[in-house]
């Protein structure tokens, strides 16, 4: 589904962030990314969709991704950002749900049923004409996560899913995304929740990836509980 | 300056809204042509900053703080198309939401605020910083901004209820003056932490700096008295060429032989009772103000 | 029935044009036009007593116009400007109870107003609070540290808002791009243009015409 072969990128104000990196996910697979701060996951993650290119080479479903393919590839990746906050960005929760669809070129009618019965299978569909503020923090994530689900993505990327959950949120967001059926990768610090999640982990170290295999073996390779 | 609505004369709104409408229809189609690949979040989350930047106090002197009001900020970060529509849809937003103007008087409000306060603010600091000034290019920009959008409101005001004298003139310009100084000055630190945190600061001309601002404000506060004893002749004459001077009360205090040097006591007691009686004006509604609840819509 | 935020704004656009094209001073007519949103008030499912207080807030901006006339004799001037601004602003909150703001945002946007401007005015709504809540969270820890009075701290709580204002515009935009933003945001407003609204808007400026001209 996703293949990363030596990919290396730099921002222009520092020195390299991604130190050539392998990696591949199957179809169906779940994938935590592990690391410390800065070590690259994010990063790493952006050039899936294309909204960082470095050098090297990233395929989704056989995909090369480039400027070429942008529209097709972000049709098949769905990320999930760190911040709701930034990512529920139009004024009430059904616009911003139907907003990927809309882009797509789905029809407003349907677009909009489509959305309130993602909303409804998230248990959100009485926030429909709410301002994403005025939700909690799951009920925010639940609706970005709603906003991209949407979209039929094939893989589906989430960045830190679990900030500003607590414990009985992220129980239930692991539940939610245990019954998706397609590729997802999730970087996290929350082991529980990548054993939760995940089978598989990667290992990421300033810009490499150390090693990678079962999650429950890297978490405790690493110490990383 | 926000003008509520009930205020305004037609011809002004009028003639105020035509221009407006063109400059904002105009300066969105040049914002949106920016190169700036964010531009619709960038301009939206700053709007949304200038609102959060009124919580922030910022003290200007013994027992006083003022808040930044925004316009020159924008001019100089993200240039003055992007600025104008920023300003715009800010004042959209207080007139709709907060009661903050009038949504008839956006037409005076928005050319005073969004459009003439935006481009007073980024010329001087256009040019100025050319010729290496950009803190006293920002602080005078953010002077003029506020102090001359000031100016062109309440003559709109004044040419609409005829009820200005050339006491509350010199008075209000006073008042606007000093606003205008607190602009500059919040502006400036603003700016100057935000060049700090990207890692752009220097100090090199740190030292001339306040005695330039200095400078400037004097300059400006002298030319803004010498127009304030002119102004309501240029508005009475205006309201002549218009043929609007029929109100039942014209300026009284009026005389073609009038000179700075030369002060009328009558004019001055009468001017200074009005300055007074709008003191106490504006402390009891100040305060009714504060009984009334400031509502928010939805 | 709801009417179309549209017909809704250019209602209110012509009573305020009728207003600001009354003479100062005009106070009878002034006040057969008061009897438009003093009708609607009671007619409307609206919180009459909030309303009609808030209007008030109107108040220090006339009464120092006011002020002045009275000082120079004019009474029916000062209850002139007074009545026209509290009139006005009381129509315009009563527009904004039976519309939301985001549907008079997008009815400007459909009678003309630029799409841009519109999207960026839906964005200030969307995190005014968002960064409201980060001003208010920068000037507790100000307080924390005992510097409630420093112009050195409100300077870096100003530039630091301002600088993750920056930040976060751009994870918006790549929040956008993840979903396939390609420059224009697209547009899903229902918004239905009814026989109803015709005849409300005929009816409306009629209304506002005849108490204008022909009382």
């Amino acid at each position: 589904m996703i293949r990363v072969r030596d990919l290396r990128y730099r921002y222009a104000d520092s020195g390299p962030v991604l130190n050539g990196i392998d990696f591949d996910l199957k179809a169906g697979e779940s994938t935590a990314l592990l690391g410390s701060n800065g070590s690259g996951k994010t990063t790493f993650a952006l050039h899936l969709n294309g909204i960082l290119q470095g050098e090297g080479e990233v395929e989704v479903a056989t995909i090369r991704v480039t400027t070429a393919t942008l529209e097709e590839v972000r049709r098949k990746v769905g990320f999930v950002f760190q911040s709701s906050e930034n990512q529920l960005f139009l004024p009430t929760v059904l616009e911003d749900v139907m907003f990927g669809l809309l882009n797509q070129g789905v029809p407003a009618e349907q677009a909009r049923s489509r959305a309130m019965e993602m909303l409804e299978r998230l248990h959100l569909a009485s926030y429909a004409n709410r301002n994403p503020f005025h939700l909690s923090a799951g009920e925010k994530r639940r609706a970005a996560i709603a906003g991209v689900l949407v979209m039929s993505p094939e893989v589906l990327i989430l960045d830190e899913p679990t900030t500003f959950l607590d414990p009985p949120g992220i129980r239930e967001l692991a539940a939610m995304l245990n019954q998706l059926p397609m590729a997802k990768l999730i970087i996290t610090h929350d082991s529980r929740f990548a054993i939760d999640t995940t089978t598989r982990a990667s290992f990421f170290d300033k810009g490499r990836i150390l090693a990678d295999g079962p999650t429950r073996d890297i978490i405790q390779r690493f110490d990383w509980f | 300056m926000h003008i509520p609505d009930g205020i305004l004369s037609a011809p002004i709104l009028a003639s105020f809204g035509a221009a407006s409408s063109l400059g904002v229809i105009y300066s969105a189609r040049k914002a949106e042509a920016t190169t700036l690949a964010h531009r619709i979040p960038l301009l939206g989350v700053l709007g949304a900053f200038v609102f959060a930047a009124q919580m922030v106090n910022f003290p200007v002197g013994p027992g006083a703080s003022g808040h930044l009001l925004g316009g020159a900020l924008l001019a100089a970060t993200i240039g003055p198309w992007a600025a104008s529509i920023t300003m715009t849809a800010i004042l959209i937003i207080q007139a709709l939401m907060f009661q903050d103007g009038g949504v008839l008087a956006l037409a005076a409000n928005v050319f005073n605020m969004a459009i003439l306060g935006v481009w007073l603010a980024w010329l001087p600091f256009r040019a100025l910083s050319k010729i290496n000034q950009p803190r006293l290019g920002l602080f005078l920009g953010a002077l003029l901004s506020v102090l001359l959008s000031a100016v062109l409101a309440l003559a709109q005001v004044s040419l609409s209820s005829r009820v200005m004298t050339q006491g509350l003139w010199v008075f209000c310009l006073g008042l606007f003056i000093v606003t205008g100084a607190i602009e500059g000055f919040i502006t400036l630190a603003a700016w100057e932490a935000i060049e700090r945190l990207e890692g752009r600061a220097s100090g090199q001309t740190r030292k001339p700096m306040h005695l330039a601002i200095l400078a400037a404000s004097i300059a400006i506060m002298l030319i803004g008295v010498f127009f304030a004893s002119g102004a309501p002749d240029v508005l009475e004459y205006f309201q002549t060429q218009a043929g609007i001077s029929s109100s039942a009360t014209p300026f009284p205090a009026l005389m073609p032989d009038y000179e700075w040097a030369n002060l009328n006591v009558e004019w001055l007691r009468k001017s200074s009772a009005g300055a007074l009686g709008l003191l106490a004006a504006f402390a009891i509604s100040f305060l009714i103000s504060k009984f009334v609840p400031r509502g928010q819509q939805d | 029935m709801k009417l179309d935020p549209r017909c809704a704004l250019l209602l209110l656009l012509s009573y305020l044009i009728a207003l600001a094209s009354i003479q100062p001073g005009a106070n009878r007519l002034l006040l057969t036009l008061c009897a438009l949103p003093v009708v609607l008030l009671f007619l409307s499912p609206v919180p009459r007593a909030e309303l009609l207080a808030q209007a008030a807030y109107v108040l220090p901006f006339s009464f120092a116009i006011a002020a002045v006339a009275l000082l120079r004799g004019n009474t029916a001037q000062a209850v002139f400007f007074l009545l026209r601004s509290y009139i006005s602003i009381l129509a315009v909150l009563i527009t904004t109870k039976l519309a939301t703001t985001l549907e008079l945002l997008r009815a400007m946007e459909r009678l003309g107003a630029p799409r841009f401007l519109i999207v960026v005015c839906e964005f200030v709504i969307r995190y005014i609070e968002v960064l409201r809540k980060e001003a208010d969270s920068m000037r507790l820890a100000a307080l924390c540290r005992g510097a409630a009075q420093s112009k050195l701290i409100a300077a870096s709580s100003l530039g630091m808002l301002f600088v993750r204002s920056l930040e976060r515009s751009t994870g918006i935009h790549n929040a956008m791009l993840a979903r396939g933003f390609n420059g224009s945001l697209p547009r899903a407003y229902p918004m239905q243009w009814r026989l109803a609204d015709t005849v409300a808007l005929a009816i409306g400026i009629a209304g506002i015409a005849t108490l204008r001209w022909a009382a």
